[in-house]
């Protein structure tokens, strides 16, 4: 193996994109050539001190950060100065823990020794001090999965929820919950779910579904489809007596009381256990891994992701219709003699240019005429500063 | 221990404890270093460290070194023996979660690690000087994709970049890094450090 192979194979490792075939033939390699190996502990020692510093800087790209000179040739600066001085003195960059941990040292010294060994699983646990400060994080990263595996208690998180109705004895989570290890149950609608490992599964209700771990769930009943892109290679769903583990990149597994079935929507996946134990099925290929067969698609009715934004948009679309509805009704009610929508404000004053208010211009945007058509109280002024917001509906309900 | 020493009384567990501390606390980072270098992924790593560090508490007793002066290399070697157990213990609970090397690549690469845990230390130290020199978007490209819950395909994803298009150039980028720190060792070597 030459050694620039070798170093795109090791990379492919720590990024976790490296083929079977080819690991078996860097871990021969490993074996045998000393260099290989001195190349894999340098690439791991950059890697490892390069995922130090990140998390001490927080920092994350994103689509304002990246420029499209970031993506063309790069070299490094010659003679950077500047870059060199000042920055490096620095708390972020340098190494608090040292200082850290003399601290402790000394503190340790006074404690009794159950006590001290205590303290000493904790200490190993413990982050070092100038890292993982959550502020740090952009917001973008928020909306996603907060994937920390060695802090959350969970596995995954809840993206996204459509017409769901929980079963009585379930836990009712939200969205943006991080889920953890157990049961995931509901009676009705559709429920959107990224696990830390990167898989993503879309699980229709009624169902119920066990959350085992970063990388595996149990279907116990219900329809699921499972995306699950290269990083998350070998995300395994359990259902029966079978366990089917993902190759990439989709599949669609469905449990009933007496039956279980999987089908591969694109890509491979090989069973495990049961009467299809070792066989891999590959794109369109299904198998029944109990009761009946059927010609039935598993896939039929199953949603997609943007079968979820779209039902998802109507749903919310209902909610406002009803709202300004109600928001109509109010205008007409005899017992209301004040009310004073924000949003009517621009609106009355262009009408009020041929209107009874009297000032014309940029004054009238803090007029709010009294929309009740039962008071004769006048209209109300905004009084000191004062933005405006969206509503909950976005910009139409502002 | 010579006769002298052998008729005063016992070190006191309070004692044996503090030295223990303090040797642990000194050698942690090489030790997290040798860790790292026997698993690919960074999980687990926390988890083997601390069994680790607990079971060089419990047989510390075992633990005799030559000579006071030669206390500190010894023990992170033998730190080290008891950290390569944990790994493989570690790995045999983990072998189907994702790539874990088998136990002749542990050994090899253990051996190798453990003599070479000074070398990677300084090279470790010219990472943020070699960073640096890199214009501050891709400083922040490189950063992203090594940040906790991040990785190359997820990045590639939150800027709308193709994932092969971001992989070429994030290994474009490990490489000046590299040859960077190659440089600057052998600079500093050279200025007699």
């Amino acid at each position: 193996m030459d050694s620039k192979s070798a170093q795109e194979l090791i990379y492919q490792l720590i990024d976790g994109t490296i083929s079977e075939a080819d690991f078996a033939c860097l871990q021969d390699a490993l074996d045998t050539d000393a260099e290989v190996r001195n190349s894999y502990l340098r690439a791991i020692g950059l890697t490892s001190r390069l995922e130090q510093l990140a998390t001490e800087s927080g920092a994350v790209a994103d689509q304002t950060s990246l420029t499209d000179s970031s993506l063309l040739g790069s070299n490094l600066a010659e003679g950077s100065a500047a870059a060199e001085s000042k920055q490096l003195g620095g708390a972020p960059w340098g190494r608090p823990n040292f200082s850290l941990r003399f601290l402790s040292v000394a503190a340790a010294l006074m404690l009794v020794v159950g006590a001290a060994a205590f303290w000493l699983g904790n200490h190993f646990a413990a982050p070092p001090l100038a890292s993982r400060v959550e502020t740090d994080r952009p917001v973008e990263e928020v909306d996603g999965d907060i994937r920390d595996e060695t802090r959350i208690a969970g596995h995954a998180t809840l993206r996204r929820v459509v017409d769901l109705k929980w079963s009585a004895d379930a836990t009712p989570f939200r969205e943006g919950d991080v889920l953890p290890n157990g049961t995931f149950q509901f009676e009705e609608g559709v429920a959107e779910i990224d696990f830390f490992c990167g898989a993503t599964v879309i699980l229709e209700g009624p169902a119920r579904l066990e959350i085992e771990s970063d990388w595996a769930a149990r279907l116990d009943s219900g329809r699921l489809r499972a995306s699950v892109p290269p990083a998350a290679r070998g995300f395994v769903i359990s259902a029966k007596e079978s366990e089917i583990i993902d190759l990439g990149t989709e599949f669609a597994v469905a449990v009933g009381e007496d039956s279980a079935r999987v089908e591969v929507i694109d890509g491979e996946v090989e069973l495990r256990g049961g009467e299809h134990d070792g066989e891999h099925l590959l794109t369109g290929e299904r198998a029944t891994l109990q009761g009946p067969d059927s010609n039935i698609a598993v896939t039929q009715g199953l949603s997609t992701v943007s079968d979820l934004k779209q039902r998802r948009q109507k749903a919310e679309e209902s909610r406002f219709d009803a709202w300004k509805t109600h928001v109509h009704s109010l205008s007409g009610d005899s017992r209301l003699i004040a009310y004073y929508p924000i949003a009517a404000a621009e609106r009355s004053s262009k009408a009020s240019l041929k209107g009874a208010s009297g000032r014309t211009g940029q004054r009238n945007e803090r007029r709010i005429p009294n929309q009740s058509s039962h008071g004769s109280v006048r209209s109300g002024t905004l009084v000191g500063p004062v933005l405006q917001t969206s509503g909950r509906f976005g910009a139409e309900s502002d | 221990m010579n006769k002298a020493e052998q008729e005063e009384p016992k070190q006191s567990r309070d004692e044996q404890y503090g030295e223990f501390v303090a040797l642990l606390a000194r050698h942690d980072e090489a030790i997290r270093r040798f860790v790292r270098s026997l698993l690919p992924h960074r999980d687990g790593i926390d988890d083997v460290v601390q069994e680790t560090a607990l079971e060089c508490w419990r047989k510390y007793m075992d633990f005799t070194p030559e000579s006071p002066e030669s206390a500190a290399d010894e023990f992170v070697r033998w730190a080290c023996v008891i950290a390569r157990y944990k790994v493989l213990s570690w790995k045999r609970d983990h072998a189907r979660d994702r790539h874990v090397f088998r136990d002749s690549v542990i050994e090899s690469l253990a051996l190798d690690s453990m003599e070479s845990l000074d070398e990677r230390a300084i090279e470790e130290e010219a990472v943020e000087h070699c960073l640096q020199k890199l214009p501050v978007d891709q400083q922040t490209l490189v950063l992203s994709v090594h940040s906790p819950g991040n990785s190359v395909a997820e990045i590639a994803k939150k800027t709308g970049v193709k994932a092969r298009r971001m992989y070429s150039k994030v290994n474009q980028l490990r490489r000046l890094l590299q040859e960077c720190i190659e440089q600057r060792v052998a600079q500093e070597s050279a200025n007699g450090f």
